[in-house]
């Protein structure tokens, strides 16, 4: 192979990575999952006299969402409901009003929000509530071995340079959790392959 | 590929390899995934994969039928088997996980490489098939480094590469005048049903007497029947086996109820009985394939082995590779199929198929015309073909 090939296949190898590996997820993947709870073993009505609520504490900043896993049994259920994010001084930061025709049987209730920019190791208190009386209620699902209710969350990227970060973070991660024998051999290949074809 | 004409063998071969290891590893769907679910069986002792999904789809992580023949089970069955002894970390529990982590695995591109190895060989030596039937070095280039095949067979992953190979071994038999061509053919037949299609075309290859075409009907049959006989009394098997779809879409489309495909089939087959072009009329096989079915991407590997070389025998190549790549690149977008867009990407980051595909931000737009421009899509490859990638008529 000329040099000049050769320069150009080490450039486009080099390229493929780059693209791969750091552009295009630094780039679209903004929303990533953050802390979560989706084992379950038992069901709790939320009534006029029973909110739920539930601790979340976020591993980084930007959350933008939280998720309960919710059943209106039937579809029965018509009350209004309110599910609140509270910071630890008990102010409302975020809120959402819904109808219990919002509420599968059973299906995840999302909860999206402006991101909150400083929500990393922040305590949030998130609580379920109804001010209407029915018979029909709606249940959340719950663990009681770790205490807690099924609800997942999301982060958004704050800007490019944080996604970024977040991806490099994760590929060191993914490549350090890789088996070290199998990655060994595969870049021993590659390097190998690449030898025979540049000299 | 001017400079890759004057390389070495060694040295294409090697470029060749790299390439594929390079994708092989970082793009995924999940069609390989339950493939191996299944074939994963056979290590098991399970000899009746029909039946056994049967029994114990109540337990089972995914709960799709096997909808493959049995031949297919066996060989795929027993290369499973066979990595299985190299203990690959965690790969039993990534087959059987169908859970909300079972993309988190840090050791998945490691599972695509060693569940795809197998695909490599059969892809190499398709080329070589294709080099010593066409005897024409940049057809074997061709075959190496078009990205239709190594989308189609790297990074869909799936199995059709071996029938395809079978099925050109077969037309090399079939131009060195060797019976055994049948007999390969019925093996092809025996793990994938398409190439049945191919089976009147070299039935009607010349010179042929009726005693010979009945004789080779009987070779091309032999494996398909010796490989069902085991199931044909078990309703499971027949049952599973027909929910596959193809021979549904054979004859969907249709015109004062007479359906197309099946009329054009017959019309080729005469043009090739009077004319013995094998390359042209698979062109236009392939032609009336992508118009009149509705064809999972990964069917257009059945044709590509005949229809590339027509394209090296005059300088349109370049343009008719790169529009049937973009046209390939838009209908498979098109699909509403998370795994068919971002979701490749699942190896490099377990959140790339919750993305937006193309699919949903067109459908958001136009709604359900999102179909209809599928459609139109099935009328362009045509248009296409007839307006700007026509290949020299004159090759066989």
């Amino acid at each position: 192979m000329n040099p000049q090939n050769k320069y150009f296949l080490i450039i486009l190898e080099l390229l493929f990575i780059l693209v791969l590996f750091i552009i295009l997820p630094s780039v679209f993947i903004m929303t990533r999952p953050g802390p979560e709870s989706l084992d379950h073993n038992q069901l709790i009505s939320v009534d006029l006299q029973h909110p739920i609520t539930q601790i979340i504490l976020p591993s980084q900043n930007g959350l933008n969402s939280v998720s309960l896993f919710l059943k209106n049994p039937a579809l029965l259920n018509r009350q209004n409901f309110t599910l609140s994010l509270k910071d630890v001084d008990d102010h409302i930061v975020r809120q959402l009003n819904f109808n219990g025709y919002n509420v599968g049987d059973p299906n995840w209730l999302p909860f999206k929000f402006t991101p909150i920019p400083n929500s990393q190791n922040q305590q949030y208190l998130l609580t379920l509530f109804t001010t209407d009386p029915s018979i029909n209620t709606i249940s959340v699902y719950f663990n009681n071995q770790s205490n807690s209710v099924t609800y997942k969350t999301t982060y958004k990227s704050m800007g490019l340079i944080s996604s970024f970060k977040t991806n490099i973070n994760n590929q060191l991660r993914l490549f350090r959790q890789r088996d070290p024998l199998l990655t060994t051999t595969y870049l021993t290949l590659i390097i190998v392959l690449n030898l025979v074809v540049l000299l | 590929m001017k400079s890759a004409k004057t390389l070495k063998l060694k040295t294409i071969v090697a470029l060749a390899i790299l390439i594929r290891l390079l994708v092989m590893p970082f793009f995924f769907h999940p069609d390989l995934k339950t493939q191996y679910f299944h074939f994963q069986f056979l290590s098991q002792g399970v000899t009746n994969i029909y039946q056994y999904v049967y029994n114990h789809k109540s337990t089972l992580g995914n709960t799709d039928t096997f909808n493959y023949l049995p031949l297919t089970y066996f060989t795929f069955g027993s290369y499973y088997h066979l990595i299985n002894f190299l203990h690959l970390p965690h790969l039993s529990s990534w087959l059987n996980d169908w859970g909300t982590y079972q993309n988190s695995y840090p050791n998945l591109p490691f599972y695509l490489l060693f569940l795809k190895l197998p695909y490599l060989f059969f892809d190499l030596l398709t080329g070589y098939f294709l080099f010593k039937i066409y005897k024409n070095k940049n057809i074997f280039l061709l075959w190496l480094f078009n990205p239709i095949s190594i989308y189609l067979v790297y990074i869909l992953g799936n199995f059709d590469i071996l029938p395809v190979l079978l099925t050109v071994i077969a037309y090399y038999f079939l131009i060195k005048k060797n019976p055994l061509s049948f007999v390969v053919l019925g093996f092809a037949v025996a793990l994938k049903l398409y190439p049945l299609m191919f089976l009147p075309f070299f039935l009607l290859h010349r010179p042929h007497k009726l005693q010979t075409i009945f004789t080779n009907i009987f070779l091309a049959l032999l494996p398909v029947i010796i490989t069902l006989i085991p199931f044909a009394y078990n309703s499971t098997f027949w049952t599973s086996f027909f929910s596959s779809g193809l021979t549904q879409k054979l004859i969907e489309i249709r015109l004062l109820n007479v359906p197309l495909f099946p009329v054009l089939y017959l019309i080729l087959l005469y043009h090739y009985f009077k004319q013995q072009k094998f390359g042209i009329s698979i062109l236009y096989l392939f032609i009336s394939f992508v118009t009149l079915i509705n064809f999972h991407p990964q069917w257009l590997l059945w044709f590509l082995p005949f229809i590339l070389p027509l394209y090296i025998q005059n300088k349109k190549i370049h343009l008719g590779l790169i529009i049937l790549s973009i046209l390939l690149f838009i209908y498979i977008s098109l699909f509403n199929d998370q795994y068919l867009f971002w979701g490749h990407l699942t190896p490099i980051d377990p959140n790339f198929p919750n993305l937006i595909s193309p699919h949903q931000i067109i459908f958001h737009f136009i709604g359900d015309n999102v179909h209809l421009a599928h459609s139109f899509l099935h009328l362009v490859f045509p248009l296409a073909y007839l307006c700007l990638i026509r290949p020299n008529e004159s090759s066989k």
